[in-house]
């Protein structure tokens, strides 16, 4: 997901619920980004950051939390990152135009992953993602 | 307190496409992919055109396209769909080639609304989507996420098993307030006298058509190679034309 529509986004949803009077005032919301999503969270800061601010909200403060992404296997139990992941795609994929897009792929829809990684372990391509999917507000805090 | 921000991307995606015609089917294998692939190809001759496979596991319009994606130098970065005469167009195929897509339980809800969310469509008179087949997530989804603009079609096998699964389709689409403009009755002889599927009026009848397994297996377009195709799906055309125009 781009940083930019991520940052409006957020900023759309806390003003909506300004509007809605299901908080009086946000003064700070944490955000949390798994690391599989591939956010660059300088761009992302900034753009969230400059959206607030076009709508009144240059006071809130928002904080970025980077969560590991973590995988177990259904079928044998092994536990691996992210981290893992690049490093076994670039084993498997060594033309550099077919990683960016596969990497690509997975910033833009990071289910994706299910295509292109397997197990380490086993090979196996039932498996979840124990945490760090995808972007999400963990925590708003103001006045209700 | 969960806050659903995934709508205001979707709704920024789409802010410039005025129609979205969703073509379902409650059964996998009727032919909806055809379908909903033609009904896009003769569009795009008079009207601003997208087509958006949201097949997850079964994407194939780009096969009906004949439209093969070089991942090596088509990159997505630009969140843009690609042109392929005229047409602009999206599907999973572009994200992963021809790899299968295993996802499971929430990670399928949240690879539709991700690819909801981050295409960028550009001014469309109507964008039709390849539905995938089914009564659950994969068609209440779009439909509560694009509800001011979306309607549907509903792809059906003139069978009383298909015809069973398609009427229970159409009666979640009411329930869920989503219009259903008319009923596809795929592989179905003209003299094949079912006129409505559930409450839904039979809009056309389209008939096996052996040109369009042999130019498939040639690589060639159907919707170009077979002149046939444009006659028996006139009529759905021409009632999305004029509902788009209107």
């Amino acid at each position: 997901m781009h940083e930019w529509s991520l940052a409006y986004s957020i900023v759309s949803a806390l003003l909506d619920l300004l509007r809605e009077g299901k908080v009086k005032k946000i003064r700070k919301v944490v955000i949390e980004v798994g690391k599989l999503v591939q956010i660059d969270l300088d761009i992302f800061r900034q753009a969230l950051q400059e959206v607030a601010g076009l709508h009144n909200l240059q006071d809130v403060e928002f904080e970025i939390q980077e969560v590991e992404t973590r995988f177990r296997c259904s079928r044998c139990g092994y536990v691996w990152t992210w981290r893992d992941v690049l490093n076994k795609l670039a084993e498997e994929i060594q033309d550099p135009e077919l990683r960016k897009t596969c990497l690509e792929s997975i910033h833009l829809v990071p289910a994706a992953v299910f295509a292109y990684a397997r197990c380490p372990a086993c090979g196996s391509p039932d498996y979840e993602v124990i945490e760090g999917f995808d972007v999400k507000i963990g925590k708003i805090v103001g006045e209700v | 307190m969960m806050l659903d921000f995934r709508k205001y991307a979707i709704s920024s995606a789409f802010r410039r496409v005025k129609k979205v015609v969703a073509v379902c089917s409650g059964k996998g294998g009727v032919g909806k992919s055809f379908i909903a692939t033609g009904l896009a190809w003769y569009l795009k001759d008079s009207l601003r055109t997208g087509l958006l496979d949201l097949d997850i596991y079964g994407f194939s319009t780009h096969r009906f396209l004949c439209y093969v994606p070089n991942l090596r130098y088509e990159s997505i970065e630009e969140a843009v769909p690609v042109q392929i005469d005229g047409l602009v167009y999206f599907s999973p195929v572009l994200l992963i080639g021809d790899r299968p897509f295993p996802v499971r339980g929430s990670y399928r809800e949240k690879t539709v609304l991700d690819i909801l969310s981050f295409v960028e469509w550009p001014e469309l008179d109507v964008l039709i989507i390849d539905m995938p087949p089914g009564t659950g997530d994969e068609v209440i989804l779009p439909c509560r996420y694009l509800a001011e603009k979306i309607s549907t079609i509903v792809v059906t096998l003139p069978d009383p098993i298909s015809l069973d699964v398609a009427s229970r389709l159409v009666m979640l689409l009411k329930e869920i307030g989503v219009q259903t403009l008319g009923a596809v009755l795929n592989m179905c002889d003209s003299s094949v006298n079912i006129e409505k599927v559930g409450d839904v009026i039979v809009v056309a009848k389209v008939p096996h058509i052996h040109c369009v397994v042999s130019s498939l297996a040639q690589g060639r377009n159907p919707y170009v190679a077979c002149p046939e195709v444009r006659e028996y799906l006139k009529p759905i055309v021409e009632y999305v034309r004029r509902l788009v125009t209107d």
